[in-house]
């Protein structure tokens, strides 16, 4: 049936060809097809002469258009300063701003509670007995990091004179005499010995030592 | 379609005159023709199309995928307004003038006959639109509605008869020389 439609819907009776005729003739006759012939006709003809408004096309290309602009980013900052507020927000967020300030200062004064007092109580009822087991003595070393030659001052001086340290006298504690000690020296002075003398008055490297 | 995915607009105008008009005029077919409705549908299934023009599959044939478009629109409007078809007929069932077929004019035809489309449960009405006034094939049909064709004939011929029984009611049967009666029997 729908191949019969389906010619109906574009061919009348007498625009078939015999085969198709035939066909047709096997479910109904000629008037009944002219019929549904006429009735498809009208169908597809109904409402084609409606057109969109033109005002869609023109909407529609607009629209296409506003797709196709590049978007301009706004700075965040002045997107900031163009924001705008109503006054009952901007109070509100004084006055929020001002009881939060308060508050800070109330928390700031309250007295800070003392803290609980704990007594310790100690009782000795050992005798303790200290004893040093040991100590720890720090002895500092030098240790030479380069060796550099060093000219012995004491190369040219005479050899090691001796001073005899005389012993005291028992001093009587009862008497006000004073104690005198006497040193014998023995040797000859510095004037006598030129160049222990220059030693110790030319400036150089024995002098910066010492 | 892919000139329209790289945003030029003279492809997307293009596009608008070749599908525009055809597509306003299956809205209004299918909304009843309401044409401020018709409009806006129209206008939504382009800018779908400008928005997403990647959503289109090359490999299928793109009126089907236009009509398919179209469709899916329209049935969820047909779920938002729930409308009943035995409404819109409310009005046509009061005349009861008796018209020959010979002598009826043909805007009386097409009055009668938009009155026996629009009597269609909407499924048969989407496939005698889709059908008889789209000029859609059958296979085109069963796509767009996601349907088997065999459920889209089914539907064809029950539309066809009852379009067939309208037309015979509406015009009396007493008066005309059993053409229609002829037809609705054979259909039915």
């Amino acid at each position: 049936m729908e191949d019969i439609a389906a010619l109906a819907a574009y061919k009348s009776f007498a625009e078939l060809d015999r085969n198709q005729q035939e066909m047709v003739l096997a479910e109904m006759n000629a008037d009944a097809y002219d019929q549904l012939h006429r009735v498809l006709c009208s169908a597809r003809a109904l409402d084609t002469e409606v057109v969109p408004p033109p005002g869609l096309a023109l909407r529609l290309q607009a629209h296409m258009a506003q797709r196709n602009r590049p978007v301009q980013r706004e700075r965040p900052v002045a997107r900031l300063l163009q924001l705008r507020i109503p006054v009952w927000q901007a109070a509100a967020a004084l006055l929020l701003v001002f009881a939060i300030g308060r508050f800070w200062k109330t928390t700031d004064a309250l007295p800070v509670p003392a803290a609980p007092l704990v007594q310790t109580i100690v009782k000795t009822d050992t005798v303790l007995l200290e004893k040093i087991l040991w100590k720890e003595r720090i002895v500092l070393r030098e240790q030479p990091i380069q060796t550099v030659p060093v000219i012995d001052p004491l190369a040219n001086i005479p050899p090691f004179q001796t001073y005899e340290v005389p012993t005291a006298s028992p001093v009587d504690p009862n008497t006000d005499q004073d104690v005198v000690l006497e040193v014998t020296v023995q040797g000859a002075p510095i004037g006598e010995q030129p160049e222990l003398f220059q030693f110790f008055t030319q400036p150089g490297e024995g002098g910066k030592r010492f | 379609m892919q000139a329209i995915a790289q945003r030029n607009e003279q492809a997307f105008a293009e596009l608008y005159l070749r599908y525009g008009r055809q597509m306003f005029r299956f809205f209004y077919r299918m909304l009843r023709r309401d044409a401020a409705r018709a409009e806006d549908f129209t206008q939504e299934l382009f800018i779908k199309i400008i928005e997403r023009p990647q959503a289109y599959d090359p490999g299928r044939p793109f009126q089907t995928w236009l009509y398919t478009l179209a469709n899916n629109l329209c049935k969820n409007e047909y779920r938002r307004q729930a409308r009943k078809p035995a409404e819109l007929t409310a009005a046509l069932e009061d005349n009861t003038a008796v018209w020959l077929p010979d002598t009826i004019d043909r805007q009386l035809l097409e009055t009668h006959l938009r009155a026996a489309i629009d009597a269609l449960q909407e499924p048969h009405r989407q496939c005698f639109i889709l059908r008889y006034q789209e000029e859609l094939s059958v296979r085109d049909i069963a796509t767009i509605t996601d349907c088997p064709e065999g459920t889209v004939k089914s539907r064809l011929h029950y539309a066809l008869q009852k379009v067939a029984a309208d037309l015979q009611l509406n015009w009396g049967a007493d008066s005309q020389p059993d053409l229609y009666k002829h037809l609705t029997i054979k259909y039915l």
